[in-house]
C-alpha cells in the first residue's frame, strides 16, 4: 500500500533549539500509526509540523506523493489534513451545534454533519444545545473529534486524545478511532501513555529526544517501551 | 462514513493543486540576510563616493559621487527595514503561538474550576 504521509529526515526547531533531529516515518493509507514517547520528546511538535502549524527546518513532508514543505496550515486543512490538538481546542462558550456549524466550511450541509456526528457520538445529541465549556472532558474530546471528522479528513492527526480523561472514556474514544480508521481515514495518534492506543494501532513508533527510537508492530513496541523511554534503545529509524 | 477511495483520490488531487511556497522561515532568513547586505552597502558606497569626489576637481564626477552616496543611504534605509521585518517576523510568530497556548491553558483552567472537566488522576497511570 502506498504511503499517504511520508516524513523524511524532518527537523524542526524553536529558535536556536532543535526539537526534531531527523524524523523518518511512513503512514500507509487507511492505517493507524501511534507515535509514543516521553514528555518533551517532540511529539506535539511533530504533529504541528505535519499540519503546517510549525515551520520545518529541513527534510521533507510528503503528503499523497507531493512534497508539502511550506504549505500553509489552512491550505492543508482544506485539502483534508485535520489536527485535533492537545487540550481539545474547542470553544468553551459555543454550543455543540455551533461547533458543528463551524465545521461546515468544507461545503457540507449542517444536517448531514449533525446526523453523522450524532450517530457516531449519541452523547453529543443529548448535549446539542449545551455550551461546550460545561460538558465533561470526555464529551469535549468527542466534540473535538466530531468537529474534525465533519471536515471529511483524509489524514487525521490526534494529539494526546486520552489527556486528563478517565480510562473508560479513553477506551470508548479509541473504539471510535478504530471505527474511523476502518472507514479508510489514515490516522496518526500521539500519546504519552501507550496502553490505550496500542490496541488500535497498526504499527507504532517511539519518539525519544526528537528521533524515532523504535518502530514496529504494537505488541513488540509494548514490550520494549520502558527501555525506549529510559533511553536504553539506540535510534534505528528504518527498523 | 463516506466513499473513502474517492475521498483519497480527491485528497491527492487537492494536494496536487496546492500552491507550494518556500517555508516562511526561509523567507524571513532571506530578508535578514538581504537587509544586512543593504546596510553594509550603506556604509561602503558613501565611503567610495567620498574617495571619488575628493580625488577630482571635475564637477560632473563629484555629482556622480553625490548620486552614489545617496544610493548608499537608500540601500541602508531599505536594508534596515528588511532586517527589521525578518527579525520581528520570527519573534512575533513565536509570541503568537505562545499567546494562543496561554489563552487555551487559561480557558482549560477556568473550565476545570467550573467543574466541567473529567479530570481523573488515575487515567495518567494507564
Amino acid at each position: 500500500m502506498t504511503a499517504l504521509l511520508s516524513l523524511r529526515g524532518v527537523r524542526a526547531a524553536y529558535g536556536p533549539i532543535e526539537v526534531l533531529h531527523g524524523v523518518d516515518l511512513e503512514v500507509p493509507a487507511g492505517s493507524v500509526v501511534a507515535v509514543l514517547g516521553p514528555n518533551g520528546a517532540g511529539k506535539t511538535t511533530l504533529l504541528n509540523t505535519i499540519a503546517g502549524l510549525h515551520p520545518i527546518a529541513s527534510g521533507s513532508i510528503v503528503v499523497a506523493g507531493r512534497r508539502v514543505n511550506g504549505v500553509t496550515a489552512d491550505a492543508l486543512a482544506r485539502a483534508g489534513v485535520c489536527l485535533v490538538p492537545e487540550g481539545r481546542g474547542i470553544f468553551a462558550n459555543l454550543t455543540v451545534q455551533e461547533h458543528l456549524r463551524m465545521a461546515t466550511h468544507s461545503g457540507r450541509r449542517l444536517a448531514d454533519v449533525e446526523a453523522e456526528t450524532y450517530e457516531r457520538f449519541p452523547r453529543l445529541a443529548e448535549r446539542r444545545q449545551q455550551v461546550a465549556g460545561t460538558m465533561s472532558g470526555g464529551e469535549q474530546q468527542m466534540l473535538a473529534l466530531a468537529r474534525g471528522l465533519a471536515t471529511r479528513p483524509a489524514l487525521l492527526l490526534l494529539d494526546e486524545l486520552s489527556m486528563g480523561l478517565a480510562p473508560l472514556i479513553v477506551e470508548e474514544l479509541y473504539t471510535q478511532v478504530s471505527a474511523i480508521a476502518a472507514s479508510g481515514v489514515s490516522i496518526v495518534v500521539v500519546e504519552q501513555f501507550a496502553h490505550a492506543v496500542l490496541g488500535v494501532a497498526d504499527f507504532a513508533a517511539v519518539l525519544v529526544q526528537g528521533r524515532i527510537g523504535l518502530l514496529g508492530p504494537p505488541d513488540r513496541i509494548e514490550s520494549q517501551l520502558s527501555a525506549a523511554y529510559l533511553g536504553a534503545t539506540t535510534p534505528a529509524p528504518n527498523d | 462514513m463516506h466513499g473513502q477511495p474517492d475521498r483519497i483520490e480527491q485528497f491527492k488531487a487537492d494536494i496536487a493543486e496546492l500552491r507550494i511556497t518556500d517555508p516562511s522561515t526561509a523567507r524571513d532568513q532571506l530578508a535578514v540576510r538581504v537587509g544586512l547586505g543593504g546596510m553594509a552597502l550603506g556604509v561602503v558606497l558613501p565611503a567610495i563616493a567620498y574617495a571619488m569626489s575628493h580625488g577630482t576637481t571635475n564637477a560632473l564626477s563629484q555629482r556622480d559621487a553625490i548620486v552614489l552616496a545617496l544610493a548608499g543611504v537608500a540601500c541602508a534605509v531599505a536594508g534596515g527595514a528588511l532586517y527589521l521585518k525578518g527579525a520581528l517576523a520570527g519573534f512575533l510568530r513565536f509570541w503568537l503561538v505562545r499567546d494562543l497556548h496561554e489563552r487555551r491553558a487559561q480557558t482549560d483552567r477556568i473550565v476545570t474550576q467550573l467543574g466541567g472537566g473529567d479530570q481523573d488522576p488515575q487515567s495518567e497511570l494507564t
